[in-house]
């Protein structure tokens, strides 16, 4: 699990055939993840029996790194690919071709079970707060979910964890026996934010993590993401429609459309000076109070 | 001559728990042309504000006050009378395009079912107004699109063509629920700018509600902020935000990251504490009261009282004054 | 959102589920006292009590071979039961598992295991059951492993649409994020949620399992002699439908009231366990 692991070498040296345009990645300690021309291609099902299945090409040559402590955010409108390449960084869906090395290891190439283990480092909190919690479990199992997963910890041990990362994210620990039904939009966006926190994951990957609360709650999740960056130093992966969001939360922006990145660069910059015509369409229509 | 009057209007629904009031005592007024907005966050009352206009309550609830429209009382109409209103008068676009279309008829046959209804013209006829009117919204090659099936078309496209069923009978108002809140930004302001003109062009008047407080801003000269099912701030828009003055929408604005914030410049989001409330636990007095910075013992017995602080800018807040002051000074 | 009277609250509102769920009872309790307790002996014969009207003394009369009818109903109660409960378990153990396998894996296996119960579905089942006891050999615990073997396809199918419904859920995807391994997540995450939908169709698939082995006993290739049953019985008085009638009424009594009892039970459940569907119907 360190940097010098054997995989390191064998995911850059693979990646090395399809960087023309781009050095292969150096892996740098303090580099977090590094996704390397990562395409991803799905074939719908047939519309009719004579005609070839469409390919869609949802996510289409897509290559950055974060640095340890950094938020990158990817901005887009819906099917750009964005919640695709989220979840190809997370191993959750396989690539078509590229790489994706977390901490200098591919992780599309490792075996299941090592992958699993490593999953603990990277957690992701999805959009739909009503969503991805299990109906029928009780917040102190949701939130203990990862480590059941991968530790070996004492019950007490864990329940002590989750009351700590609850308390972390603004939760009370009699909170612990109740079912999801019973919390609110933001409340339930926060136990997500708890899960995802438990293992203390160096990286998370946070797939429209507001886009479903209301206005006044999404500010108070928005300040909870800052916060835990501060206190604890995780890396974040933020992928938004909203391009406020991504402006408020990270110092780092991609614009991405029809699969590729279109501009990318420190967030003052993109926002401030953007170059490519697709990126100012988008700033343009951002409805705002004034001017 | 006032389009639209609304007087007083409660709307109550029965909840499990016990009536619930959504909508209270809200007035307001709609001349013909005007826009108004009506803003607010999920469960402020602003969607059951136009279903009660429309007639279209849930079973579980009612209205009480009166709407007016040019001077009858809709809400003393029968459910028959309502029909020659809906679509005809008034016409209505919904937030969620797919659901509000029927999936089995082709997108032109849906669009002349409200003229053959309320106009009673013959079939070609329709097709010929259906084929103006798609071109109004600007959907390229309407003699194609005519025949089309909902999913053969884009969310944007979709909405187009709701647009063009709530214009078919030329209504003299347009209410728009969300009507952009499931589209990308991009076709977002497409759909605004569409709304925005044919407004203009054919001289309606129109209510838009939304929680955004940019397509507000952006779309409306009139602006009604709703909290807790009533009327917290409202007032002519640029007026409004401006001077924001009630506590509520000062937070709800200061909440909401803008893109020409700097990082540095807004390191945190003022927030506001607690969440929206339960329709059936609001609270009696104001309804902003557990979530206030101002709030005293005087706020929870009764309704604050309407302050009007420029002309047509009006807020329900009884330290309207402590709160603008803090405002200026921020 | 919160604030629904308890689970239990709406059972007892619910009407088919009252009725239901009492027809149920009495098929159980009926079942359950005729182990330690019956009028006469089911089995006896008594030759010279034969075909006797009903009266105090033998509420339903006897049959034939002067056994008691009523008696012989109660003690053909746990021969139904018997066969619901171990066939319906035979068809949910290897259905549910061959749905949630199906549903997990994906891919060819799920094509593989649904298009072979696509083609157990399409034969008549009862048919396919009757060849099965002929092959086996007749008698009771054949009789069962054939409907219960029948059943599967039924379980297997329903478990995979269920669990393929829950596997798109989000919640699904943030267990694998947080590290959870397919056989988990289906134990944890998608079988609790999909419970409620197979205690329906048990319920079900009891009721019809009742109705095969009455079909297979009528034939001849289920229950054997002298163990009571329902559907043998119907077989037996066949030959007396027009001298006395009546001993083909009560076991058609009895089978129609538990299958209905059952069926509305089924119902009821669906609609207590899951409002939203009650309300869509």
């Amino acid at each position: 699990m360190t940097d010098s692991d054997p995989q390191a070498g064998a995911g850059g040296a693979d990646s090395t055939t399809v960087a023309v345009a781009k050095p292969a990645p150096v892996i740098d300690p303090s580099t977090v993840v590094a996704v390397h021309d990562v395409h991803k291609h799905y074939t719908l099902p047939r519309e009719t029996l004579w005609r070839d299945p469409t390919l869609v090409h949802a996510v289409n040559g897509v290559t950055f790194t974060i640095e340890k402590g950094g938020s990158f955010g990817v901005v887009g409108e819906s099917g750009c690919g964005k919640s695709t390449l989220a979840r190809c960084v997370m191993g959750l869906e396989t690539l078509t071709q590229g790489s994706v090395e977390f901490r200098g290891q591919n992780i599309h190439a490792l075996p299941v079970e090592e992958l699993r283990q490593l999953r603990r480092h990277f957690q992701m909190v999805f959009q739909d707060p009503f969503g991805s919690l299990d109906p029928r479990m009780k917040v102190a199992r949701i939130v203990a979910e990862p480590i059941e997963a991968l530790e070996d910890t004492k019950l007490d041990e864990r329940r002590a964890r989750v009351i700590e990362v609850l308390r972390a994210v603004g939760l009370k620990e009699s909170d612990t026996d109740k079912y999801p039904h019973e919390f609110s939009g933001g409340q339930r966006q926060r136990i997500a934010i708890a899960r995802a926190l438990i293992t203390r994951p160096a990286l998370i990957v946070a797939d429209e993590p507001v886009s479903a609360l209301d206005v006044s709650v999404q500010a108070q999740v928005l300040n909870l993401l800052q916060d835990l960056q501060d206190e604890f130093g995780v890396t974040y992966l933020l992928i938004s429609h909203d391009l406020a969001v991504v402006k408020f939360v990270c110092d780092e922006v991609a614009v991405m459309n029809e699969g590729v990145f279109v501009e990318r660069g420190p967030t003052e910059e993109i926002f401030a000076n953007p170059q490519h015509d697709y990126t100012k369409t988008l700033l343009a229509a951002v409805p705002q109070i004034g001017g | 001559m006032t389009l639209l009057a609304v007087d007083n209007l409660t709307v109550t629904l029965n909840t499990v728990r016990g009536p619930a009031r959504a909508v209270r005592n809200l007035s307001f007024e709609l001349e013909k042309g005007q826009t108004l907005g009506i803003v607010g966050e999920s469960g402020c009352g602003k969607s059951l504000t136009a279903l009660a206009i429309m007639g279209l309550l849930p079973e579980n609830g009612w209205a009480d006050g009166t709407v007016k429209l040019a001077g009858e009382n809709l809400l003393t109409y029968s459910e028959d009378q309502m029909c020659q209103v809906r679509g005809n008068r008034i016409g209505m676009v919904f937030q969620e395009p797919m659901t509000s279309l029927n999936p089995l008829h082709t997108v032109g046959r849906q669009i002349a079912e409200a003229m053959r209804l309320h106009r009673g013209v013959n079939k070609a006829e329709a097709r010929t107004e259906v084929l103006r009117l798609l071109d109004m919204v600007g959907i390229p090659e309407p003699t194609k699109r005519i025949n089309s099936y909902p999913h053969q078309l884009s969310g944007g496209q979709r909405q187009r063509v709701m647009i063009a069923m709530a214009l078919s009978c030329g209504p003299e108002l347009l209410i728009a629920d969300e009507p952009t809140t499931a589209l990308d930004v991009t076709i977002q302001k497409q759909i605004l700018d569409l709304i925005r003109n044919l407004i203009e062009d054919l001289g309606m008047a129109m209510i838009l509600i939304s929680h955004n407080l940019g397509v507000i801003y952006q779309n409306v000269q009139d602006v009604i902020v709703m909290y807790g099912g009533a009327r917290v701030e409202s007032g002519p828009t640029h007026d409004v935000f401006a001077n924001l003055s009630h506590p509520y929408s000062q937070g709800l604005f200061e909440a909401v990251p803008q893109i020409d914030d700097t990082k540095a410049s807004r390191r945190r989001l003022r927030t506001i504490p607690g969440t929206v409330p339960e329709l059936a636990d609001l609270p009696a007095g104001c309804t902003f009261q557990d979530r206030c910075d101002y709030v005293t013992d005087a706020c929870r017995p009764t309704q604050p009282p309407v302050v009007q602080i420029a002309a047509g800018h009006n807020v329900a807040c009884l330290h309207v004054d402590a709160a603008r002051k803090q405002w200026a000074a921020r | 959102m919160e604030g629904q009277p308890s689970i239990w609250r709406r059972c007892l509102a619910h009407r088919s589920f009252v009725a239901g769920g009492s027809l149920t009872g009495v098929l159980v309790l009926t079942a359950l006292v005729s182990l330690v307790w019956t009028p006469w002996n089911p089995i006896k014969q008594n030759l010279r009590e034969r075909l006797v009207a009903p009266s105090w003394e033998h509420l339903l009369g006897t049959d034939q071979f002067g056994r008691d009818i009523f008696s012989i109903i109660m003690a053909g109660a746990q021969n139904s039961i018997t066969v619901g409960v171990v066939s319906v378990s035979i068809g949910m153990t290897f259905g549910v598992a061959l749905g949630l396998w199906a549903s997990a894996k994906r891919g060819w296996t799920e094509e593989l295991i649904m298009r072979a119960s696509d083609f157990m579905y399409a034969f008549p089942a009862i048919l396919l059951a009757i060849m099965l006891v002929a092959t086996l050999g007749q008698g009771a615990i054949n009789a069962i492993v054939a409907i219960g073997i029948f059943s599967i396809p039924v379980f297997a199918r329903l478990t995979r649409g269920a669990a393929n419904a829950i596997w798109a859920r989000e919640f699904i995807l943030a267990a694998r994020a947080a590290g959870k391994g397919k056989l988990r997540i289906t134990v944890e995450h998608v079988l609790p949620n999909i419970v409620s939908v197979l205690v329906v169709q048990i319920t079900i698939q009891f009721a019809l399992a009742i109705l095969a082995e009455a079909a297979l006993s009528f034939l001849g290739l289920g229950a054997q002699p002298p163990t009571p049953s329902w559907g043998r019985m119907l077989d037996e008085t066949r030959s007396m439908i027009f001298i006395n009638p009546w001993l083909a009424v009560y076991p058609g009594v009895a089978i129609a009231i538990s299958v209905l009892g059952l069926n509305l039970l089924g119902d009821g459940l669906r609609d207590v366990i899951d409002p939203r569907l009650a309300r869509k119907r």
